[in-house]
Parts: C-alpha cells; structure tokens; sequence
C-alpha cells in the first residue's frame, strides 16, 4: 500500500471513529417505535416532538443563559489577566498562572463538590443554583478564555503598540486603535470555547443544581437513569447542534481555525 | 547660539548588572542627520529607544528643542519613529496607517485626507493608499512606514535600522532617497545603522558607538580620515596597524603601495606577497612583512584590467607616504 492511501485510510477511520456514535445517535432518534434501535425501524418525527415540548426546552434555554454569562464574565476578566500574564514579568506571576490554568488540569468533579461545601459552609445554600452554577463555570471555562486571549496577545506583531505611541497615541488609543482590533478575533475565540465548555459541562453542574435551575447536560444524565428512549436521542441531538452551530457561525465571521490550529499570520 | 533641536546629557540606562548606554552626550541640530553607528549591542538602538520614550534612561536628561522630555512617555514628545520591522498597523490600509498619527492628533477628516496623499506622493506611494501592509512588497512597507512618521512633522525623525530587511540594490537606492528626502524636508534625523556604508552616505555627522559610549563624533570623512580610536579605525573601513617605536601607525589599504623598488620616502616596509584576491574593481594583495614575526599587511589597488602586478610569493616593498600615516 503506498503511504498516501494508508493516511487517507487512518484519517477516514479517525472521523468514522468520532462522528459514528453521533450518526448513529441520530438515527435512532428516528425511529417508529419506542425502543432505541440501529438501523432504526421505520420513520417517525413523534420523538422529536417530544424532545421540543418545555420538560426539554426549559434546561436547553437555562443552560444557554448560562454559557452566555458564562462566556462574557470569564472573556472579560481574560482581557486583563491575559495581557497582564503575557505583557509583565512580576512577583507571584507564576501562582498567578498556576492558579488561572490550574482548573484545567483539575477534575471539574471535585471543583463542584468543592463549590457545593463552600457554599454550604458560607450560609449561601440559597444560591446553589444558577449563581453557584456560574461561579464554577467561570471557573473552569476562565483558562480557555485567557489561553486564546493570550495566544492572540502574543501574535501581535511586535513593536505595533510603540509605533502608536510614537504616533501620539495614548496608552488607551493604542488599546483601543490597535491592540483591540488585532486580538479581537482572539477575544471571540476565548469567548466560544467558553460558552462552549459551559454549555457541555455536566461533571461540575451535577453537583449544583437545584430544582428548576438544571442545565440540559445534567437534565439528560438524570434521564438515562431511566433507560435510553429515542426521545433522548433526539434531546442530544440539538443538544449537540447548538454549540456547533454558534462554532460554525464563528469561524464563517471571524475564524476560529487559527486559534485551534496554529498562529495568524503576521506582518 | 540656539538651542539643539535635541541634546542628550550624560545618558545611562542599566538593567540590572547590565549596563547597555554608559553617559552619552549628544547634541543634533536643526536640520541635521546624525547617525548612531556601531556594533550590535553597542547600545545604540537602546539610545534610540530612550530618546523615542520607550524606556526611561537611568540618569541623564534628554531635551527635545530645549524641552526637557526624559520624563514624558512617548505619545507626548512630538517624535516620528520608522522601526526595522515597520510595525506598520496590519489592519489598516496604507492611507489609514498614515493617517493615524494626524489623527491621534484630533485634525479634522478633511485636513487629513490631504495631507495624507501628500505623504504618500512624497515616498512615491501615490494610489496605494488602498492596500492593506501584507499586500505590499518590503520596500513599500518602508515607504509607508516612513510617510507614516513623517506626515506628524515630527521634532525628530528616529530610523531604527529601516533598511536592513531590503535587499541589497533596494537598500542603496534607499540610502539615496532617504537622504535627499530629510534634506528636502529639513527635518531633523538620528539614524541608527551597523552598516558603515549607510552612515557615511547618509550622515552629516556619525557618532560611533561601542559598549554603550560615543568613541568619536564628526563629519563622514573625518571619520574616516582621521579616526580617533583604534575601534573606529577598525570599525569603519579597513586599517593596517604596525607598531613602531611604542606607538602605533595605522595606514588604510588604498592608500598604501606596492613596488619592486625601495621608495625613497614615508613609510617603508619589506614583505611577501602571500595572496592576491581579485575583486573586480580592485585587487587586493594579502603581505607577510619581514621583521616582526607573523607582521601582515593589506593593499587595496585598483584593477586596470591587466594581468595583477604582483603575483603571489613575489617580494615587494609596501609604502605609505607620511600623511596617510596615523598616529593612534
């Protein structure tokens, strides 16, 4: 076999290997009857009717509200830890780093049961729910946020921001006439990967839900305890459009691809 | 007298242990073209930075048309600076990249349309105001970049190294332009540049720099003329060094010659040829003096087209009349 068609072949294997449960997730929320079958029997649209009635919606739409404010809270405090983190050399920068990526290593699991006895602890058990919620999201989607702030940061062509000072530009003019505009694709990367990771997270929010206030991935783990119905098939399924569909729209306006794949191109 | 259109007083800046300018005192006129010329690490771009307001120096004072200005970031000293890479803004066009530092400056729209044109007419840019940075070639970004610090009439125009990305023919073409431009224009200019052929085409004076002081300031040809150190006779062309009586003689390859009979006069030396390099436009003969063990010698002659008259092996005489001899 000659090299090219033995890559073809690897690649064709990877992307059956990662797109296969999903293709056949969608299949089988076609089905006719009310048993989770592949290939599935007949043709019925019934499952998603039921997928789009509120005991659905209402966890869909909770968990979009929450990765908004997710992304918007954690991008906004990125700007400034990403330009500090990259731009300054300081005493405590390193426990800085340490502790802004540190959720990224850790287990969301254990940074929920942790939020969940802090905000026991503290009396603030009325909160647990959409507040606690989005304090551990911000948590854990604030490194996504800072690393695609930061890698944008540091492609920024180098002397760009002195040339707008020798210019006349005063430190905000030069943010905002310059830095700005050159990381903004940055800045909306950091921003979907964290509405992104929010809005599949389901290790931290198990623990911090309350009723009412439960995001989609946590709504369809405690229905499988009953068993997989086709219903569920077709939940996950806009489930799992949703993200891609806002990726998508992202990457047409302003290009996620360099972001996940290498660096901009540079003048 | 009036006061320099800049004046640098007994300018430092450390880091650290590290010391990149050591007390520097510089005075440019109005008008004039100096050029800071030296080795990399020689602290010139450092001085550059300082005077520009990237950096504060660690002592001294620097003055902008007799204002101080050491203290002053950069967007408040009225400065125009053309970096090596250009840093041109790669999400304008050319015309926007111009026209920032007008409007950095609050002038109206209309006023700065015109204006830009002019600068771009001036590099010879005229109809690329459209293009963005990663559609012009090297040179053209250089043209940008110099419109771009020119259009503010800056107090002091600062060239950090802004040919050395061009290719060789571009680059003395540039020299030229550059030159005539700041001349037509009037506008005062420090250069900085490791390349000796630039600073002595370019300047109306050179300081040449090294580890972080000034060894010597004057025009181009006293400079080369008449270097004061043994580094700028070094550095700035190329020198013979013989050592005569506890001083040392230092003579320049073209000024010296070669013949099969001992000159009756000047400086006289007995050697070898060992090599002989043909160059095109000079020839260029390598000796081993006799006398002092190891001694060389250089000689620079032009090449009039005949076979070399002295081939390798060949004993010559190797002279220099006294007032090519310098005394270091």
């Amino acid at each position: 076999m000659r090299p090219w068609s033995a890559l073809r072949a690897a690649v064709v294997l990877v992307y059956l290997f990662m797109l296969g449960p999903i293709l056949i997730t969608a299949a089988v929320s076609f089905n006719e009857s009310n048993r989770s079958q592949f290939p599935p029997r007949g043709f019925s649209l019934q499952w998603w009717q039921r997928a789009l009635a509120p005991e659905w919606l209402d966890p869909l739409w909770f968990s979009l509200k929450l990765g908004s404010l997710t992304a918007v809270i954690s991008t906004a405090a990125a700007l400034p830890l990403a330009f500090a983190l990259t731009r300054y050399r300081f005493k405590g920068r390193e426990a800085m780093v340490a502790l802004t990526l540190g959720p990224l290593m850790l287990p969301a699991l254990v940074t929920g049961v942790g939020l969940l006895q802090l905000f026991q602890y503290a009396g603030l058990r009325e909160h647990i729910g959409f507040t606690a919620l989005l304090v551990g999201h911000v948590v854990i989607c604030l490194p996504f946020a800072v690393r695609t702030v930061g890698i944008s940061l540091h492609t920024l062509p180098p002397n760009v921001e002195l040339a707008a000072a020798s210019l006349g530009a005063s430190r905000w003019r030069t943010l905002r006439h310059v830095v700005f505009p050159l990381t903004k694709s940055g800045i909306i990367a950091g921003a979907v990967f964290a509405f992104v990771h929010s809005f599949t997270d389901v290790n931290l929010s198990l623990f911090l839900v309350r009723p009412g206030e439960v995001p989609i991935t946590v709504k369809i783990l405690g229905f499988l305890e009953f068993g997989f119905a086709p219903t569920l098939a077709a939940v996950s399924v806009i489930t799992l459009l949703l993200p891609l569909a806002l990726v998508a729209i992202v990457e047409k306006v302003s290009g996620l691809g360099d972001f996940i794949y290498g660096e901009r191109a540079r003048v | 007298m009036s006061e320099p259109a800049l004046r640098l007083t007994g300018i430092e800046k450390r880091y650290g242990a590290t010391v990149a300018v050591a007390g520097i005192d510089l005075e440019v006129r109005d008008g004039e073209f100096v050029t800071l010329l030296g080795p990399s690490g020689c602290g010139k771009t450092t001085t550059l930075g300082l005077i520009a307001g990237f950096f504060a120096p660690s002592a001294g004072e620097i003055f902008l048309k007799g204002r101080p200005v050491a203290d002053l970031p950069p967007f408040r000293r009225d400065i125009g600076v053309v970096f090596q890479d250009y840093a041109l803004f790669p999400h304008m066009t050319a015309g926007e990249n111009v026209a920032f530092g007008l409007r950095m400056r609050g002038m109206e729209k209309s006023r700065i349309h015109g204006q830009v044109e002019e600068a771009l007419d001036l590099v010879q840019l005229n109809g690329l105001a459209g293009r963005r940075p990663l559609e012009l070639s090297g040179g053209q970004r250089q043209r940008v970049a110099l419109a771009r610090a020119l259009v503010i009439r800056p107090a002091v125009l600062l060239l950090d190294e802004p040919l050395s990305n061009l290719d060789l023919k571009l680059r003395e073409e540039m020299r030229v332009e550059i030159a005539g431009l700041q001349r037509r224009l009037g506008i005062t200019t420090v250069f900085v540049t490791h390349d000796q052929g630039e600073a002595l085409v370019m300047s109306d004076r050179i300081a040449v720099m090294n580890g972080g002081r000034i060894e010597q300031v004057g025009r181009p040809s006293e400079i080369y003329e008449r270097p004061a150190t043994r580094f700028v006779a070094e550095f700035i062309g190329r020198m013979n060094f013989f050592r005569m009586d506890g001083k040392t003689i230092a003579i320049r390859p073209e000024r010296a010659k070669l013949s099969r009979q001992k000159p009756a006069s000047g400086f006289v030396r007995r050697g070898a040829v060992r090599t002989v390099l043909y160059l095109g436009a000079t020839l260029e003969y390598h000796l081993e003096l006799e006398g002092l063990e190891g001694e060389r010698a250089l000689v620079e002659a032009p090449n009039d087209g005949g076979v070399p008259e002295f081939q390798a092996g060949q004993a010559v005489w190797f002279s220099a009349p006294p007032e090519s001899c310098l005394q270091m």
